[in-house]
């Protein structure tokens, strides 16, 4: 069985953590979704609210699911289910919602305890950039990396 | 919009442009293979801190 130092109670709370700096930098980050990809500012809004709403999901029920659960138990033993996180995970996403998903595939990632390198489309290399510098005021170091580039990244990276 | 694409190994930069006026919004560096091999290396390092059970 593997052990990491950081349990799921306290990725939760870096989590949390992400969240309120996302809502700060709210009105920032969307009008670079719209300068950058063309949405329209309240779609780009939209896209932030609904990612948000996934975080809170995920923080508020990381525990309830991935938590250790009781499978039997008597007087002499207690059979448990302990889920382990899998280790580096790597993350391709399109250019059409950038924030949505990433917290769809990088945020669910990095609750269960993996490691994350992500490569937006190259047509958002500023959306990856801005989502970097959010995630890393608040992650440790190395947890969450960006990888810029085309399809030759792509390959690369899978 | 991207203005060239594959062009990793030298070290090339992603030039990002607004699609409605085409201006030049900002760019970033394109990682290379190096980068690459660094990157996962220290996100391997990193996993055994943030990997923790789940309680």
């Amino acid at each position: 069985m593997y052990g990491g130092d950081i349990p799921l109670k306290e990725r939760v709370t870096y989590i949390q953590q992400l969240c309120d700096v996302i809502k700060v930098k709210k009105r920032e980050f969307a009008q670079l979704i719209t300068n950058e990809m063309g949405m329209p500012i309240s779609e780009s809004l939209s896209d932030i609210d609904s990612g948000l709403e996934y975080i809170e999901w995920y923080i508020n029920n990381a525990e309830r699911i991935l938590g250790n659960k009781i499978a039997y138990e008597d007087e002499k033993e207690v059979d448990k289910i302990i889920f382990e996180p899998k280790g580096v995970v790597a993350v391709i996403i399109a250019w059409n919602f950038p924030f949505s998903s990433f917290v769809w595939q990088a945020v669910s990632n990095l609750i269960v305890g993996n490691t994350v390198i992500i490569k937006h489309s190259q047509l958002v290399p500023l959306c990856s950039q801005f989502i970097y510098n959010m995630v890393s005021s608040v992650l440790p170091e190395n947890v969450y990396s960006v990888v810029y580039g085309g399809k030759r990244s792509r390959k690369k990276i899978s | 919009m991207i203005k060239h694409d594959g062009l990793e190994k030298l070290n090339m930069k992603i030039k990002s442009y607004n699609p409605t006026n085409n201006e030049l919004i900002g760019e970033v560096e394109q990682t290379n293979l190096q980068n690459m091999k660094e990157i996962v290396i220290k996100s391997r390092k990193a996993f055994d801190v943030w990997g923790g059970y789940s309680s």
